[in-house]
């Protein structure tokens, strides 16, 4: 018999071991730290927006954030599974981050890049608005960043699916540049 | 069948048993059930044999020892031998024991029908890890079925070895059947208990038994026994009280204490599942027992038996379980050898090529067990590839080819497989939409098979392919695999299988279940499937990341919510999984089939499925809610209703069965392959494939840019449900590289219309000119009589949408008509393309003009020609001006339709479009075109008209004037002559809605007495409203006298010698805006009519560009008042100075750019808008002659007029803009005026003495006036 009907002979020995559904190919756990259900109290489970820099647009959005202190960031860094995104307002940086983006303040500066890095192990989405003149900081945050804005961020329209108040605010931020 | 088997070609030798004894009942019960024979497919009986692997005592325990069975030592060393010499001579081998298979797996013959039965329970033993897991794989993946005695058993084999999926099944429960051998004279009861403690059907048995034995001297004694049983065993559990009864002794079986033994056994068949009562049953015979139901035991009876007064009902009592559930071994070993009809002196060869096969379930269990067929797998790495040497030979072998999907192998061997052979093609879903679809060879495939009526439609009606070609056959589910007993809260558990991608809708699923557990807390949500951000593509989405987010959110911001949703992570055991769901949810946006509910019905599972394009043509409308609400609806109402879900599961599990059933798709898979012949035969004249030729196999020829290719890959990889792009590439905008991924289906259906309609339609010259609003293309200069012209908005991401200022075109409406929704990446390319083309019909019909000239690109040519093809009318494409920008991303040279969008978009362009213009004389690049039809090249030639204006013809008469401001034009004339005749008739001419302009004519100093002329022309000119009016002398009192009379929303000051364009007002107009000032061209003409076009007003108002500004900085450009729109509101009650007699333009329009908030813009680039100044000795801004008045008064008065505009002001920027650039002029006027006339020294100081000392000081300060 012919090499090549004997391997497709095997194959289709091979092919009945796996039938349906036992096909498909497995996905791979990734090991990020996202879990579907919290262990908080039941009361006490909130999941907010952790923000680096300016907060005033997310203020009045029903959008429960916390604002992220340079002396306060490891406690953030510590859970960031418990956080529904990080924020980092670049285009304001406010008083408490001043110089983080250029070079007066390194350590924030490396703190940021700490934060995104530990968010961004765990699955959590790091946002990134940039300003129009960008620096060397930028540039290591936007490495880790999910979505940089202004920028080019598909919306699938497909789906139907509803998008979380942050994104519709940062969206509208994004627009309304 | 595979090829290596060839078994059910003979006729079937025999059948051997393996029995690894563990306890007699087992063994005897599984002998029973086959040793009466087993059947081939022609009802002819074959031999059996058996073996039972034990040691030699066994047969003594074996109660039908006078079965033919024979006993084989445990050793392998000995009974290997012996049943593999046995084997021979059989086709089908059954082996019970774990172990014992474990060796069959190892060690098949591979043309044995190898069917374990793993029947001692493993999956009980404490010893049971998933370490198994591989030992269970490698039975699974020899064996064709695998029979558990249990649920749980099947249960947890299939949980942790995937490869059982879909083979297993349940044996049904052998009855107890009393035999001689029971010495019942002397009863002894004992109770057997699985499991620690003593249940409370026990211990209120026992507490009855003792209510009589409490009235007698010497209670009877009862033994309570089982495996490791000691009284200890009771004591943990909450009836330990029981040990105090009399009469009560523990003893574990085997106890060397239990002088007499129980010679019945009471089975706790109230507490336990059948698969535990089967356990104690079996301890029972063990203990050599008589196992009774204690359900059916009657205990004042049971009393009367016990002190010897009454006998053993022991036919009323006996245990059993009945036979609902479950097949027998005999019947199980029927199905799996049952092979398909044979036909007689036929043999079908197969390849099934594919390399995703998880839809194809039913197909390779028919290919496998059809006695008729002989197959063989092409399996290759991804749809993409084809394994040309292997398929030549394939090729060569094959009767008929099945691929899976429409992949590459299903265009390769459309191309390759000689004619006599038959290929069938099994499409799912995405391929309809993909490349594949476009290169497949539809005359060289025989068969499409589709699984769904609607999916069919969908291929017919946009790939146009013969109906006839075309058989359904609907993906299926194995009854025998999913008909399996619900557990108690399956009614209450709704279930949703996968939660990626986003268009699953888990949301809607979370909607449901909130409402649910509103009216009813038993309500939970179980999710299977690996979740989001496990698939990297998913996750790595923005947006769709986005909407896993809003999820999670949800889920921790509702703990009650939370609680009642179970993730749980993907298998293969669907079938088992399905045993606790009672509600199949199938909330998706979009699906081709679903299976998951499928599956689910044929489970029992009443599905739930959200209202979407296709759902009821699959599901029956039955099935189908409208939105969430009615689902809620549904379920409540069902649960209110007793054994209403009973009722529903019932009719959906018959409904899918009747439908969805693999032995029904089965059945037809094997007619269709064994019967491809006659069902279509494939065009005779390619006989030329006779010989393989992989030569002819064309390389894939993607295109280069970079989106396209990533997204197509993409699209291969997960259809089209994933496509996203990347964001690497400049122009790989999602909407525009999705749009173009979409676009060839929408094309080819376009076509397939096209072709139906009849081509004799007159050629109609009457056109409408097709333009696309990106700036260098909005001016057109010769419009070929076009009875109307129209722009298009450009779609998003494409590179005309780069010049798309919405500002600057849509304000311009209607003057001229803007089609298309604004580029927004929510629109894709297709999607803009069909909005456009609705209102190019709407255009068409209102014009009764159906031949569209397009001055595009290719994407406005395909607009048009969806439009052309809805009116029956006819594109031409017109290169005659942009010649390059029209064909920039066009693909001009293709002749072979490949994968690349474009290619395809060009080729059907070239082969609808009527003409391609193109400009006389003008050089056609090589290679440029070749696609069409040279006769359908014309050239034009051009006019090139001098008119500098828009020529519209007419407005469209459905236009929205009223939408339209009305603009007050004051014009002041001091005399009358022709020229004040000319700048009214350039008036007149505007293309601007006259009714929507009014005229102040304000007559002052000897103008007056020629009013008469001015009436006459407003009588014979009728359209704008012409106010004539009078004033004082001077231009100030006369525009004063216009500014209190114009009611307009904005204002332009024409001077009487001055001429406005066409296009003036109109130009103004587009980029008006309540805040904003809008400045024109200003060109000159002198008394020659000789015009100077190179200004620097001109060179200003470029200089703008296309943004608005804050108007302070360009103060330079308020020195005059003509050419500007200016906003009545912002004039208010401000004046011009009476007391000026020169540079009130200045003092006038710096009051106003002093005011912070007011932008400047530039009028439309549209041609023929300028203001045209005329260059005269006598115009009133152009003295000569330095008098005091205007020397020192003037300039003093203008810039402290200046200087009060900016005095209290707080932006420096704004202040410097007017120190510089408005009062500096000023002053600098001044010092020059006393340069030639050192007397105006005087003039000043005395001037100043009448100004503020504030300003004094000013000028001291800023202009060292002092100096």
């Amino acid at each position: 018999m012919n090499v090549e009907i004997q391997k497709a002979a095997q194959a289709a020995v091979e092919l009945l071991g796996l039938v349906g559904r036992a096909s498909t190919p497995p996905v791979d756990d990734r090991k990020l730290q996202i879990h579907t259900h919290s262990y908080d109290a039941p009361n006490d489970a909130v999941y907010p927006v952790a923000i680096i820099g300016d907060a005033a647009p997310f203020n009045h959005q029903e959008i429960p954030f916390a604002k992220v202190h340079p002396n306060s960031i490891e406690h953030f860094m510590a859970s960031p599974g418990d956080y529904q995104a990080l924020v980092v307002n670049g285009r304001d940086l406010g008083t408490q981050w001043r110089g983080a983006d250029t070079g007066s303040a390194s350590w924030k500066s490396d703190l940021i890049y700490e934060a995104c890095s530990r968010f961004r192990v765990v699955g959590v989405p790091i946002y990134l608005l940039q300003p129009a003149t960008l620096t060397t900081p930028f540039l290591r945050w936007k490495s880790l960043a999910t979505v940089t804005l202004p920028g080019f961020n598909d919306v699938s329209e497909e789906t139907g699916n509803p998008h979380t108040k942050l994104w519709n605010v940062l969206m509208r931020l994004d627009d309304a540049k | 069948m595979t090829i290596l088997g060839g078994r059910s070609r003979r006729k079937l030798r025999g059948v051997t048993l393996v029995v690894t004894h563990e306890d007699a009942w087992t063994t005897e019960w599984l002998i029973r059930q086959i040793v009466a024979g087993v059947h081939n497919a022609q009802g002819e009986s074959c031999p059996i044999s058996i073996f039972v692997l034990a040691d030699d005592n066994v047969s003594q325990q074996i109660v039908n020892s006078d079965e033919h069975y024979e006993i084989v030592p445990r050793d392998s060393k000995v009974w290997i031998p012996r049943v593999l010499a046995a084997l021979r001579e059989a086709d089908a081998v059954v082996v019970s024991g774990i172990e014992t298979n474990k060796v069959f797996a190892n060690n098949l013959k591979a043309n044995l029908l190898y069917l374990p039965v793993l029947v001692d329970s493993f999956e009980l033993s404490p010893h049971f890890l998933p370490g198994h897991a591989a030992d269970l794989n490698r039975i699974a993946r020899a064996a064709k079925t695998i029979f558990f005695n249990s649920e749980l058993a099947r249960s947890t084999a299939e949980y942790v070895a995937p490869a059982m999926s879909e083979r297993t099944r349940v044996l049904r429960p052998g009855s107890f059947k009393l035999k001689q051998k029971y010495n019942l004279t002397e009863v002894v009861p004992s109770v057997i208990q699985p499991v620690s403690g003593m249940t409370p059907a026990v211990q209120e048995f026992f507490e009855s038994l003792h209510e009589f034995y409490r009235e007698m001297q010497n209670p009877p004694k009862t033994v309570i026994t089982g495996s490791e049983c000691d009284e200890k065993f009771f004591l943990d559990g909450e009836y330990g009280d029981i040990r105090f009864l009399p009469g009560i002794e523990f003893h574990s079986t085997g106890d060397e204490k239990l002088d007499v033994g129980p010679s019945i056994t009471i089975v706790d068949d109230v507490s336990f599942d059948d698969r535990l009562v089967e356990w104690s049953m079996k301890e029972s015979i063990q203990l050599g027992a008589f196992p009774l139901s204690l359900s059916k035991i009657e205990k004042q009876s049971l009393v009367n038996v016990l002190t010897g007064n009454a006998s053993l009902p022991t036919e009323e009592w006996a245990f059993s379980i009945p036979p609902t559930h479950g097949i027998t071994l005999k019947k199980g070993i029927h199905q799996a050898l049952r092979p398909n009809e044979l036909m007689p002196g036929r043999e079908t060869k197969v390849v099934l090529a594919g390399s995703d096969f998880k839809f194809a379930s039913a197909l390779i269990k028919e290919l496998d067990a059809a006695s008729d067929i002989r197959f063989v797998v092409d399996r290759v790495a991804n749809n993409s590839i084809v394994s040309r040497g292997r398929s030549i030979a394939l090729a060569e072998w094959a009767d008929v080819v099945v691929t899976e999907f429409l992949n590459e192998q299903a265009v390769w061997y459309s191309n390759n497989l000689p004619s006599r052979k038959r290929l069938i093609v099994h499409m799912h879903g995405f391929e309809l939409y993909g490349s594949f679809a476009d290169r497949v060879n539809l005359d060289g495939v025989d068969q499409i098979v589709v699984p769904s009526d609607g999916y069919k439609a969908k291929v017919v009606e946009l790939r146009g392919w013969p109906e006839s070609k075309i058989t359904v056959i609907h993906n299926s589910g194995s009854l025998n695999d999913l008909d399996r007993p619900k557990s108690d809260q399956a009614k209450f558990t709704l279930g949703l299988v996968g939660w990626v991608p986003s268009l699953k809708r888990i949301d809607r699923a979370f909607d449901l279940l909130e409402k649910l557990i509103d009216v009813d807390d038993r309500y939970v949500l179980e999710v299977r499937g690996a979740p989001p951000w496990d698939y990297t593509w998913e996750w790595n989405t923005p947006a769709h990341r986005d909407t896993y987010i809003e999820i999670l959110r949800r889920l921790k911001s509702n703990p009650r919510l939370a609680e009642h949703v179970t993730f749980s992570p993907f298998g293969p055991d669907v079938g088992n999984w399905l045993r606790g769901i009672g509600w199949m949810l199938s909330p998706s946006f979009r699906e081709s089939f679903h299976l998951a509910p499928v599956e689910g019905m044929l489970s029992g599972a009443i599905p739930v499925v959200w209202q979407r394009e296709g759902a009821t043509d699959i599901f029956g409308s039955e099935w189908v809610v409208e939105n969430t609400a009615a689902a809620v609806q549904r379920i409540l109402a069902t649960g209110s209703q007793e054994d209403g879900w009973e009722r529903l599961s019932h009719r959906s599990a018959t409904y899918a069965a009747e439908r969805y059933s693999d032995t029904i798709s089965r059945g037809q898979w094997h007619e269709i392959i064994v019967n491809v012949e006659n069902l279509n035969s494939r065009k005779k004249e390619a006989e030329h494939r006779e010989a393989v030729t992989p030569e002819c196999i064309r390389s894939v020829q993607l295109t280069e840019h970079g989106a396209f290719l990533e997204a197509w890959e993409e699209i291969q990889r997960n259809g089209n449900l994933a496509l996203e792009v990347s964001r690497e590439y400049g122009l790989s905008h999602s909407a525009w590289v999705r749009g173009h991924i979409r676009l060839p289906n929408k094309l080819l259906a376009l076509q397939h219309r096209a072709r139906q309609q009849e081509k004799n339609a007159p050629v109609d010259e009457k056109s409408i000119l097709v333009q696309v609003a990106a700036l260098g293309r909005e001016t057109p200069r010769d419009n070929h009589g076009a009875v109307s012209i129209v722009l298009l908005k450009p779609p998003a991401g494409s590179p005309e949408a780069a010049k798309y200022i919405p500002s600057y075109f849509t304000n311009f409406q209607p003057m001229v008509r803007i089609l298309g929704p604004e580029p927004s990446k929510a629109v894709t390319l297709e999607e803009h393309i069909e909005v456009i083309a609705e209102q190019l019909v709407q255009e068409a019909n209102r014009t009764q003009s159906y031949n569209f000239r397009v001055d595009g690109p290719y994407w406005a040519v395909i607009a048009a020609l969806y439009a052309a093809v809805e009116v029956a009318g006819t594109v031409d494409w017109d290169l005659s001006q942009h010649t390059t920008l029209n064909y920039a991303f066009f693909r001009p040279n293709s002749n072979v339709v490949t994968d690349d969008p474009l290619e395809l978009s060009a080729i059907v362009l070239s082969q609808m479009v009527r003409r391609v213009l193109i400009r006389e004389g003008a050089e056609i690049p090589s290679g440029t075109f070749e696609m069409f039809d040279a006769q359908s090249i014309v050239p034009v030639t051009h006019t090139y008209k001098t008119v500098k204006v828009l020529e519209l013809e007419t407005l469209p008469s459905d236009a929205t004037e009223q939408e339209l401001p009305r603009v007050s034009i004051i014009l002041p004339s001091y005399r009358i002559d022709g020229s004040l005749l000319r700048t009214l008739e350039s008036i007149y001419h505007q293309t601007y809605p006259l009714e929507k302009l009014e005229v102040q004519i304000v007559l002052n100093g000897q103008g007056v007495a020629n009013r008469q002329v001015v009436e006459r022309f407003a009588r014979h000119h009728r359209g704008p409203e012409w106010r004539i009016l009078e004033s004082g002398p001077g231009v100030v009192a006369a525009r004063n006298c216009g500014l209190a009379d114009a009611t307009g929303e904005y204002i332009t000051f024409v001077d009487d010698d001055d001429l406005v364009e066409r296009n003036y007002v109109a130009a103004l107009v587009a980029m008006a805006a309540s805040d904003t000032v809008v400045a024109a061209d200003m060109v000159d003409v002198d008394e020659n009519d000789s015009y100077t076009r190179d200004t620097n007003a001109v060179r200003r108002v470029k200089a703008l560009g296309y943004e608005q500004v804050p108007a302070y900085t360009r103060a330079g450009l308020f020195g005059a008042c003509g050419g500007k729109l200016i906003p009545t509101d912002l004039i208010g009650e401000h004046r011009f100075d009476p007391t000026l007699s020169s540079g009130e333009d200045v003092a006038f329009l710096g009051a106003i750019v002093a005011q912070e908030q007011v932008g400047l813009v530039a009028a439309h680039r549209i041609g023929g808008a300028a203001y045209v100044r005329t260059v005269s000795n006598d115009s009133v801004s152009r003295p000569q002659k330095i008098t005091v008045q205007f020397g020192v008064r003037d300039r003093l008065r203008v810039s402290y007029l200046l200087w009060i505009g900016i005095r209290g002001c707080n932006n420096d920027r704004l202040i410097s803009a007017i120190e510089q650039t408005l009062i500096r002029p000023q002053i600098n006027l001044l010092l020059q005026a006393t340069d030639s006339r050192p007397d105006f020294h005087g003039h000043i100081r005395d001037e100043l003495q009448n100004y503020d000392d504030d300003f004094v000081a000013f000028l001291e300060n800023k202009y060292q006036m002092a100096a």
